[in-house]
C-alpha cells in the first residue's frame, strides 16, 4: 500500500489583499470563488489572526462551489416579466422545498425522507421503501464523453449506496442532450471541440460499462438533440433503489471511527467540482485532464456488496459516499455538526508524492465513507477482505463542532463548520419578456404521410435502439416493462416497470424534457414536463396519488439575465404543476455555465429541465404497456386538444418558432389520471400511449410498431378546435392527453367514467392489413401508409450512426 | 534498463470499415485493423518476462504475441497509436500491475508499463482526420507511425 511520506502545504498570504487581488488569486488557484466569495474567506481568517493554508482554500472551494451548494438556488433573484417586478427568495425554498413541504402535510407517512440525504425516499409498502436520484456530469462529458459518462453512472449509483444505511439499487436511467449526429465538421467552430457523434459513441458507451458491469439494469432513457448541445452535452444518470423502511434514518455522533471503504486516492478528478461549476472554453481540454476521472465499476460492485453486508449486520452508524470534493466533502458532511478529526497519512493512496490538498479534494472513484463504532471497525474490514475491496480507518467525530485536517502530525485544515457551510447570498437579476406569440400561421400540409414519415425519422422521435440495446435491461430479473416491448419486441413503452423483490408491489419509472418548448415558454415547458412524467408513471401503472419526482436543471449563462428568467419561469411552471398533482420533489439538481466561448460568441443550452419520477404500483399485473395487442380492438383519445403548436417537432421541422406553446390544466388532467388507473385496474385497458413529441400521428404509428393490426382512425374525431387542420390534429403537442386501445364492449363504459371529460372514440385496429389509414368526417383519405415502411424509417434513422 | 514490446493481435481479425471510427465517411474507402501494444520496462529475465505476458496478456485460441519493436501487421497505409496519458487511470494497466505485485518472485522487477491501442489504416495514407476523430487530448498521447 501506498501512503504520504511526508505533509506537503502551505500558507497561503491573502490578509493584506485587495478585493481584486482576492479575485486574481481565485483565478490562480482555479477556485471559481468570486470577489465577493474571497472577501468573506478573507473576514474570516482575519477574525481567525492568520493566513489559510491552500488544504483550507480548497475545501472551502469545493463546498462553496455551485455544484455542490446550489448558491443560484439559493440566491435572491430580482425577476422581471411580463407580470411585473418581483423578488424570488431562493428558487430552491419558493418552488422546490415549500411546495413539496405542503404535499408532505397532506400526504402524511408517504415520503420517508428528501432534502438531506444522498437520495429522497417514499413508502412502498408496510416494510420497503423507493428511491431515484438523478444527477448530471456535463462538462466532464465535454471533455472526455466515455470517461465523464462512466463516472457520471458511478457517482449516482454511490448516492444510492450512502442514501440511508445502505439502498440496494434496481434500476439506471440515463438521459442524453448531444448535437446532431449528421452536424457537418464545418459547424463546429472551436478547436478541439469533439464531434457530436464521437460524444454520442462515448457517452453510450461509458453509461453502458459501468452500468452493465455492476449488475444494473437500465431500464429508461431519452435522448434530445438540438446543435446548441453541441458545445456543451449534457449527460443526466439516474440510479432508483429499494431499502428497508427501518434502514433510512441514521445519525451522526461523537466517537464515531470514520472509515473510507473502497478505491485508494489519486490524482484523477481533481477540482472536479469547481470545473464543473465554470465554462468551457477551447482551453478545456489541456488544462482540465485532471477534473476528469476514470471508473472501475468492478471496484464499486466490490463496495456495494461490502456495504450491503455490514449493513445487514447492523454495522454502520452512518453513510455517505465519496463524489465532488472527495473526503473533503463526504467527512465535511458527516462532522458538519459533530466535529471531528481525519489524519490524511492514513489514506490509501495510487500513487505516490501527493500533496496534503489532493489527498483530501480528490475525486478518486469508488469510495465511501462510513462512521461506525469503535467496536465494529475490525468487522467492517473483515468484510472488506471478504469482498475484495478495502477499508480504512481514517479519523474519528469528537463532538467539537469543528473540523480538523491531520498530516503527518501538521494541522493542515481548521475549519469552523457553521462558517463553512454559510457562504455569502448571491443576489441576481433575471427578465423574461419575449415578444407575444403569433398564431397566425395556418398549418396547411399537403402531404400528411410524407410529414408523419419525416417525423417518424426526425433524431428526436426516431427509434433509439440502438443505444437501449447496449444496456442490459434484464439483469436482476425484475423488469416488468421493458424499454422496448410489444409483440415484435422493438416498440417504445412510456415508461419502465420494475417489480421488488420480496414485495407484491413495483414501482414505475418516467422521464421527461421538453428543451424545444423551454426556448418559447419556459413556464409552460415546466407545467408539461411534470404533466408527462405523472402521465406516463400513470399509464405505465403507477398510482397517480403516490408519485414522487425529481427536477434536474442545466442552464447556459446564469449570469445573463435572460438566461436566468428562463430558469425562474421553469420553476414556476414546475412548482404549479407538483402542487395541482399532489407529486412533490423529493430531490433534484442543476447544472449552470454550460455554455460555450466559440469564434463567433458564446453558444449557451436551452434551459433544459429534466423531471424524473417514480410511482407505486400496487399489484404487477396493473403493468401496461404502450404497443397495439389485437386487431378489432377500438383506439380511444381522452383529453381536448387546444390547435396550439408552439415547441411542436412538426413546428420546427417547418421552421415556425413563434407560435403560442400549449397551456394545461393540472388538475383536470390529474382527475384523468385518476379515471384512467381505476379503469386499468380494473382491467379495461389494453395498452396506452402518451400523446407527446409527435403528437396524436406519432403515437398512432408507435402504438403501430407492434405490428399486430392496421389503423384506421377518423381524424375530425378528435376533440380539438373546429377550426383546427388535419396537421393541428394530428400533430399538435397539447399535454394531458392519452390514446387509448380498448375492448369495443368497454368503449361506452369508460365513456361513462370519463363523462366530465373529453373521450373520444377515433378509431380502430384493423384485420388483415398494416396500414395505418386517416380519413376525415366524410371518408377522404388524409393519409395512408404502410406501418412496416414508417417503422423502418423510424428504426433506420440512428442505425446509421450507433 | 531494458524496455520490451509485445503485440497482442487477433488471430481471426479481418479489416473492419474505417467509418466507424470516424464521424464523417472518407472519400476513399478505407479499412483497419487494430492491436494492442504493451511496453514494459523491467530489470532481470527478459524469458520470464515473455512467458508472463504471454499467460496473462494473450487468449491463445484466439489471439498472437509478437515480440519486439516492429510491426506485427505490414502493408498498411499508416498505423495510429493511443495510449492514456499519465496520471490518467488505465483500468487494464492496474488490472495487470496488481497480478505482477501479487506474484512470488516473478524472476523479474517491471518498473513501468505503458498500453497503447494501435490503428493500421489501409487504404488511405492521410492521418489527420483520424487523429481529430479519435484522439482527444483531454486524456490521450498518440503517434503516427
Amino acid at each position: 500500500m501506498i501512503f504520504t511520506e511526508k505533509a506537503i502545504y502551505r500558507q497561503i498570504p491573502l490578509l493584506d489583499l485587495d478585493g481584486p487581488a482576492l479575485f486574481a488569486l481565485s483565478q490562480d488557484m482555479k477556485l471559481s470563488l468570486s470577489e465577493e466569495d474571497m472577501l468573506a474567506v478573507q473576514h474570516y481568517y482575519k477574525n481567525t489572526g492568520r493566513e489559510p493554508t491552500d488544504v483550507e482554500l480548497e475545501v472551502i472551494a469545493q463546498t462553496w462551489s455551485e455544484h455542490c451548494k446550489h448558491r443560484i438556488f439559493s440566491a435572491e433573484i430580482t425577476h422581471t416579466s411580463s407580470s411585473g417586478e418581483e423578488v424570488v427568495d431562493s428558487l430552491f425554498k419558493t418552488y422546490i422545498k415549500e411546495p413539496s413541504e405542503e404535499i408532505f402535510e397532506a400526504k402524511p407517512g408517504f415520503v420517508l425522507s428528501a432534502f438531506h440525504d444522498n437520495a429522497g425516499f417514499i413508502k412502498l409498502d408496510d416494510e420497503r421503501a423507493i428511491c431515484l436520484k438523478v444527477e448530471t456530469h456535463n462538462h466532464p462529458s465535454a471533455l472526455e464523453p466515455y470517461a465523464g459518462a462512466n463516472t457520471g453512472i458511478g457517482g449516482v449509483v454511490r448516492d444510492i449506496l450512502g442514501a440511508g444505511l445502505g439502498a440496494n439499487p434496481v434500476a439506471n436511467v440515463d438521459v442524453f442532450c448531444f448535437g446532431a449526429p449528421d452536424t457537418p465538421q464545418s459547424d463546429i467552430k472551436g478547436d478541439d471541440v469533439i464531434h457530436p457523434l464521437g460524444v454520442m459513441r462515448g457517452v453510450v458507451r461509458g453509461v453502458r460499462d459501468y452500468g452493465n458491469r455492476m449488475g444494473i439494469p437500465t431500464t429508461g432513457g431519452a435522448i434530445q438533440f438540438d446543435p446548441a448541445y453541441i458545445y456543451n452535452p449534457l449527460v443526466y444518470c439516474g440510479t432508483a433503489g429499494v431499502i428497508k423502511i427501518k434502514d433510512i434514518d441514521k445519525q451522526m455522533a461523537k466517537d464515531l471511527k470514520i472509515v473510507a471503504l473502497g478505491g485508494r486516492t489519486g490524482r484523477d478528478g481533481l477540482k472536479g467540482a469547481t470545473f464543473s461549476s465554470a465554462a468551457l472554453d477551447t482551453d478545456s481540454h489541456e488544462e482540465d485532464q485532471t477534473a476528469v476521472q476514470i471508473g472501475n465499476p468492478i471496484e464499486e460492485k466490490k463496495v456495494a456488496d461490502c456495504i450491503f453486508a455490514a449493513r445487514d449486520e447492523g454495522l454502520v452508524t452512518f453513510l455517505t459516499d465519496c463524489g465532488a470534493g472527495g473526503f473533503s466533502s463526504a467527512a465535511g458532511e458527516m462532522l458538519s455538526d459533530v466535529g471531528g478529526e481525519i489524519f490524511l497519512e492514513k489514506c490509501p493512496l495510487k500513487e505516490p508524492g501527493m500533496e496534503s490538498w489532493q489527498v483530501f479534494i480528490s475525486e478518486s472513484q469508488e469510495r465511501m465513507v462510513l462512521a461506525v463504532t469503535p467496536d465494529k471497525v475490525e468487522r467492517v474490514k473483515e468484510l472488506a477482505t471478504i469482498y475484495g475491496t478495502e477499508a480504512t480507518e481514517i479519523g474519528h467525530s469528537d463532538g467539537t463542532g469543528i473540523l480538523r485536517v491531520w498530516h503527518h502530525g501538521e494541522l493542515v485544515c481548521e475549519l469552523d463548520n457553521n462558517r463553512l457551510h454559510n457562504p455569502p447570498r448571491q443576489l441576481r437579476t433575471s427578465r423574461w419578456t419575449p415578444d407575444a406569440p403569433d398564431n397566425s400561421h395556418t398549418w396547411a400540409d399537403e402531404d400528411l404521410g410524407a410529414s408523419l414519415d419525416g417525423m417518424l425519422g426526425d433524431f428526436n422521435i426516431c427509434s433509439r435502439a440502438p443505444v437501449i440495446r447496449e444496456y442490459d435491461h434484464e439483469v436482476q430479473g425484475n423488469t416488468l416493462l421493458k424499454p422496448l416491448a410489444g409483440a415484435t419486441g422493438d416498440a417504445p413503452q412510456d415508461g419502465s416497470v420494475i417489480g421488488i423483490d420480496g414485495s407484491d408491489k413495483a414501482m414505475s419509472i418516467a422521464l421527461s424534457l421538453l428543451p424545444e418548448w423551454g426556448k418559447y415558454d419556459p413556464y409552460r415547458m415546466g407545467k408539461a414536463c411534470v404533466d408527462e412524467c405523472i402521465r406516463q408513471l400513470v399509464l405505465t401503472g403507477g398510482d397517480p396519488d403516490q408519485a414522487a419526482i425529481l427536477d434536474n436543471f442545466c442552464v447556459g449563462n446564469p449570469d445573463d439575465p435572460e438566461e436566468l428568467g428562463a430558469l425562474v419561469e421553469a420553476c414556476k411552471g414546475i412548482a404549479e404543476a407538483a402542487l395541482a398533482y399532489g407529486a412533490p420533489y423529493i430531490s433534484g439538481k442543476d447544472s449552470f455555465y454550460n455554455y460555450f466561448q466559440t469564434e463567433d460568441g458564446p453558444v449557451s443550452i436551452p434551459t433544459t429541465c429534466l423531471i424524473s419520477g417514480i410511482a407505486v404500483v400496487h399489484d404487477r399485473k396493473h403493468t401496461t404497456g404502450s404497443s397495439l395487442r389485437k386487431a378489432g380492438s377500438a383506439l380511444c383519445v381522452i383529453g381536448a386538444g387546444s390547435g396550439l403548436m408552439g415547441g411542436s417537432v412538426y413546428a420546427r421541422r417547418v421552421g415556425i418558432t413563434t407560435a403560442e406553446v400549449p397551456d394545461l390544466d393540472c388538475a383536470a388532467a390529474l382527475a384523468r389520471y385518476r379515471i384512467y388507473a381505476q379503469a386499468r385496474d380494473a382491467g379495461q385497458i389494453l395498452s396506452a400511449h402518451d400523446l407527446s413529441e409527435g403528437g396524436l400521428g406519432v403515437a398512432l404509428a408507435e402504438m403501430g410498431f407492434s405490428m399486430k393490426a392496421g389503423i384506421e382512425v377518423d381524424i375530425d374525431q378528435v376533440d380539438t378546435p373546429a377550426t383546427a387542420t388535419p396537421a393541428q390534429r394530428l400533430f399538435e403537442e397539447q399535454p394531458g392527453r392519452i390514446l387509448l386501445e380498448v375492448d369495443p364492449d368497454h368503449v361506452d363504459s369508460l365513456r361513462d367514467l370519463f363523462a366530465d371529460d373529453s373521450f373520444k372514440h377515433i378509431g380502430s385496429t384493423t384485420t388483415g392489413t398494416s396500414d395505418l389509414v386517416i380519413r376525415d368526417a366524410a371518408g377522404v383519405e388524409l393519409l395512408k401508409a404502410d406501418l412496416a415502411e414508417l417503422k423502418a424509417t423510424w428504426k433506420g434513422t440512428l442505425a446509421e450512426f450507433y | 534498463m531494458p524496455t520490451t514490446t509485445f503485440e497482442v493481435t487477433g488471430k481471426f481479425d479481418s479489416p473492419a470499415d474505417c467509418s466507424t471510427l470516424l464521424y464523417a465517411p472518407l472519400e476513399e474507402a478505407a479499412t483497419y485493423r487494430h492491436s494492442t501494444v504493451y511496453e514494459f520496462d523491467f530489470d532481470g529475465d527478459a524469458e520470464k518476462l515473455e512467458g508472463f505476458a504471454y499467460r496473462i496478456l494473450v487468449d491463445y485460441h484466439a489471439q498472437e504475441l509478437h515480440s519486439g519493436d516492429d510491426p506485427a501487421i505490414k502493408d498498411f497505409g499508416f498505423f495510429l497509436e493511443i495510449g492514456m496519458k499519465p496520471g490518467a487511470l488505465d483500468n487494464e494497466k492496474e488490472a495487470i500491475l496488481s497480478y505482477y505485485q501479487a506474484l512470488k518472485d516473478p524472476g523479474f522487477e517491471l518498473t513501468s508499463l505503458k498500453i497503447l491501442r494501435r490503428y493500421y489504416i489501409f487504404g488511405t495514407d492521410q492521418p489527420a482526420t483520424f487523429v481529430r476523430d479519435m484522439c482527444n487530448p483531454a486524456v490521450h498521447v498518440w503517434r503516427v507511425g
